[in-house]
């Protein structure tokens, strides 16, 4: 699980140097972070795009992140989001359906794309990544009570399509 | 956790594990941190709660790489770092990461059910390390001062009238609103003839950092040079989506606006400021929002779907039954009625229709609420004014609502609308129904020189629920081709009405005597008092009458009065007998003069001795000189005989675009149906 890296990658980069501290980032959290942008975003290529870009941007104030991990996954949510808000406002390069899908993940996946990007967003982090919503809220930078809100539309709208 | 949210856990890791990790990504990234530039901003700043997050220059870089896909053309501000732009990307001091000691409760795993937070739908009382200081600032509204580009290429479209004309186009804002636009408007030379006067209708689809996505709706009065130099003020109408409710001043100033040959059309480019005021976030996450008066306002998530099926009656282009369905986040509504539209030409068109509509609003109660809906296709607006009578949780409740739609794919005649309902709690008009006898006496005439016409004076007296006496001034004017006449007097009327209390009316009668039916109606069109602003209608019967007010609680002063003179033509008048026996009318009226555009109207009445009666919904969409474009709503009553003479008051009950919080009464009548009468209007704006 995400939160597993995340939690060794603290533990380690506390204890070493700042030189090494981004690789050893980038080996417990790479993986998991392209797979969480994967399932926002549905593109691999742009998910790598994505998740190398933020570590671009954590490489450069490496040394004042506390806790470079958690700086990480905030990083690659919002662009994530910049990603499907940028998709949503120019209603162009819709995101293609990723291959081989069984049906039901096929019809989770049509459901997403339909959620506004905030709702998309807080289910991926609630239900693949098993954070609580007031760790959603401080990923996001949302109130807690937002993030509810999110979650409770978008139960309500999925239910509404998946459900027999 | 449920069974729906296992199945949901688990499809998404099946969809995650289609995603392949390139395994030379460590030394892209290296090559990569190698190649970059210094880091940019020099100043970090770690892990504080109290330091403002900056935000324009993540959204300007946005723009500029959104805006090129947009507008190659168009020249944007763009700082230039290119595919390291950190779009949106936070900046340290907000990421608040947990504290080591807090990261040991953190799961690690999925959810096994027994977390606060494992039923979404659970109250917000239910997750115990919610921030109490967020909680608290969620339901304080929020206040925002937002500033930026906007770009616009506009095509106007003189009308050929001395100057005048209309304008449409595509905007591109950037800056703290983010998105796109379609302005649409009107212009004229302004009194100086050294420049334009003109309005703008801007609807705007942004992003607003830190809030989210959806509509804002501007109206905005501008000026400009014909240097090219424009100034701009206006008002947010409407907010939609995550800017339900919204609120605030618009000011937009461009330097210049340059005609360009090869496209014929206006490119101009200028700053705006917006003073935006949102409801407070647990208002918005509920979707509606109660005010300090009780007003009800709920929007953002709003979204009603409108199907106008032509009646079979020999008139399917115009009429039609209107159904409409919406859904709201916390509640749900559908309506039914009768409607009318008029085709423009091929693509424009707009009518009207009378709506019951069945309203669920949860934590609020069901009932049902009459409305009156005005729309206008291309584009598509609608304005519905919710009328005295509501039943349920809503009794006492009138208000109003505006949409803004589009077809949406839907097959001809249904409409997708989103939109803004604003509920004003009894009773803000109460409704009066009174009924008693009259008489006259005092009868004068006075003939005038020349003309056929006689000025008269007469006091009735009013025994009843209205009690009290009338003096009455006006005309009447004999017949060509009967024996009979008709006139029209101004009333005033000192006393009282039963439930309401004392004060004065005003009345604008107008009469028929002679050949066929006693009719007698009059239009209320002001009061003081206790009567202070009622509107209305007495219809008089032989010795006797019946009052049909409305009378506001806290009455809308309205400063500016215009008296206005117009011919009216009737056309396409389509005439079917109902089940139950009454008359159901539509059709279009044309007018010409100082008011100028065209009126759908739905009536239903009855026919008795050879005279038509009808109560009409109408609304008039046009131009009126000295004020502008745009829709009025009015209720009318009307006769009409065999002989062909015809009378209508109205009395007017809305209004938008220029038209916007209109009162006042229109009196129109004619000698022979289908040719062209005579109108007066007083028109109340603020």
């Amino acid at each position: 699980m995400v939160m597993g890296y995340v939690r060794d990658t603290e533990t380690v980069a506390v204890r070493q140097g700042p030189a090494a501290t981004l690789e050893v980032v980038y080996r417990a959290e790479y993986t998991g972070m392209v797979r969480l942008a994967f399932t926002l975003i549905g593109n691999n290529a742009e998910a790598e795009e994505v998740v190398q870009d933020s570590f671009l941007e954590i490489s450069q104030r490496f040394d004042d992140l506390g806790q470079p991990g958690a700086y990480l996954r905030t990083v690659v949510v919002s662009r994530c989001r910049s990603v499907l808000r940028r998709r949503r406002l120019m209603r162009q390069n819709p995101p293609t359906r990723p291959t081989d899908l069984p049906p039901e993940a096929e019809s989770l996946w049509d459901v997403l794309e339909q959620l506004p990007e905030h709702q998309r967003i807080a289910v991926v982090l609630r239900y693949y990544c098993g954070y609580r919503a007031a760790e959603i809220a401080t990923i996001t930078d949302q109130p807690a009570a937002t993030v509810r809100s999110h979650l409770r539309r978008a139960m309500k709208a999925m239910r509404k399509e998946l459900t027999p | 956790m449920s069974r729906f949210e296992d199945t949901l856990q688990r499809d998404l890791h099946v969809i995650a594990d289609r995603a392949t990790p390139s395994p030379h990504a460590w030394q892209q990234i290296q090559r990569r941190i190698i190649d970059q530039d210094p880091p940019q901003e020099t100043e970090i700043i770690m892990l504080t709660d109290n330091i403002t997050r900056p935000r324009r220059g993540p959204l300007l870089a946005a723009a500029a790489a959104v805006a090129a896909l947009v507008v190659g053309g168009i020249a944007f501000v763009n700082r230039g770092d290119g595919a390291n732009d950190p779009a949106d990307t936070p900046t340290p001091e907000t990421i608040a990461a947990p504290e080591p000691d807090d990261a040991a409760d953190i799961d690690t795993g999925p959810d096994t059910g027994d977390d606060a937070d494992a039923d979404p739908t659970a109250t917000p009382e239910a997750d115990t390390d919610e921030s109490a200081e967020a909680e608290a600032a969620s339901t304080v509204p929020r206040s925002l001062s937002l500033t930026g580009t906007l770009s616009a290429v506009l095509d106007f479209v003189p009308s050929g009238d001395g100057g005048a004309g209309s304008f449409s186009g595509d905007d591109v804002i950037t800056g703290d609103l983010f998105g796109k636009g379609l302005a649409e408007g009107t212009y004229q030379v302004n009194d100086a003839n050294d420049g334009l006067v003109g309005n703008n209708h801007l609807v705007l689809d942004v992003w607003i950092d830190d809030i989210g996505e959806g509509r804002l709706i501007i109206d905005e009065q501008w000026t400009s040079q014909y240097t090219g130099a424009s100034e701009h003020t206006g008002v947010v109408a409407a907010g939609t989506g995550d800017f339900f409710g919204a609120t605030g001043t618009w000011r937009y100033r461009a330097p210049d606006g340059n005609d360009n040959p090869a496209t014929d059309k206006v490119e101009t480019a200028g700053d705006y400021s917006l003073e935006l005021t949102l409801p407070s976030q647990a208002d918005a996450d509920r979707g509606w929002t109660v005010d300090a008066d009780g007003v009800v306002t709920i929007g953002g998530a709003t979204h009603s779907t409108t199907a106008f099926t032509p009646i079979d009656d020999g008139n399917p282009d115009t009429d039609m039954s209107v159904s409409t369905t919406s859904d709201i986040d916390d509640g749900a509504a559908t309506g039914s009625g009768v409607g009318h539209r008029v085709t423009l030409d091929s693509r424009t068109a707009f009518g009207i229709s009378r709506l019951t509509e069945e309203r669920t609003l949860d934590g609020f109660g069901t009932g049902t609420l009459e409305s009156i809906l005005v729309w206008t296709q291309d584009p598509h607006l609608s304005s519905r004014q919710y009328l005295t009578g509501a039943t349920g949780a809503f009794e006492g409740y009138t208000g109003s609502v505006i949409a803004y739609g589009g077809h949406g794919g839907h097959p001809d005649y249904e409409v997708d609308w989103t939109g803004v309902t604003t509920l004003v709690p009894g009773p803000a008009m109460q409704r009066v129904t009174a009924s008693g006898s009259w008489s006259d006496d005092g009868y004068t005439e006075t003939p005038r020189d020349g003309d056929a016409t006689l000025d008269v004076e007469y006091t009735t007296t009013f025994v009843g629920e209205l009690d009290g006496v009338g003096l009455s001034t006006g005309t009447r004017t004999p017949h060509e081709n009967d024996a009979g006449s008709d006139g029209a007097a101004v009333v005033e009327f000192t006393g009282s009405v039963a439930g309401v209390g004392e004060g004065t009316l005003t009345f604008r009668e107008i009469f028929s005597t002679g050949e066929g039916p006693f009719f007698s109606v009059a239009t209320i069109i002001d009061g003081t008092g206790d009567l202070a602003g009622a509107r209305g209608f007495v219809q008089f019967g032989i010795g006797s009458y019946e009052l049909d007010i409305e009378v506001p609680t806290n009455p809308v002063e309205r400063t500016r009065v215009f008296e206005l003179t117009a011919s009216s033509t009737e056309s396409d008048v389509v005439e079917s007998l109902q089940d139950d026996g009454s008359l159901l009318r539509t059709g279009i009226t044309t007018y010409t003069g100082q008011l100028t555009g065209q009126a759908p109207w739905v009536g239903t009445g009855a026919s008795s001795n050879g005279v038509e009666s009808l109560h009409t919904d109408v609304a008039f969409s046009g131009t009126i000189e000295g004020i502008g474009t745009g829709t009025l709503v009015l209720r009318t009553l009307s006769r009409s005989d065999e002989a062909g003479y015809w009378s209508e008051a109205a009395a007017v009950i809305s209004g938008t675009g220029d038209f916007a919080g209109a009162g006042g009464w229109m009196m129109a009548r004619g000698s022979d149906v289908g040719a062209p009468g005579t109108v007066t209007v007083e028109l109340h704006l603020p």
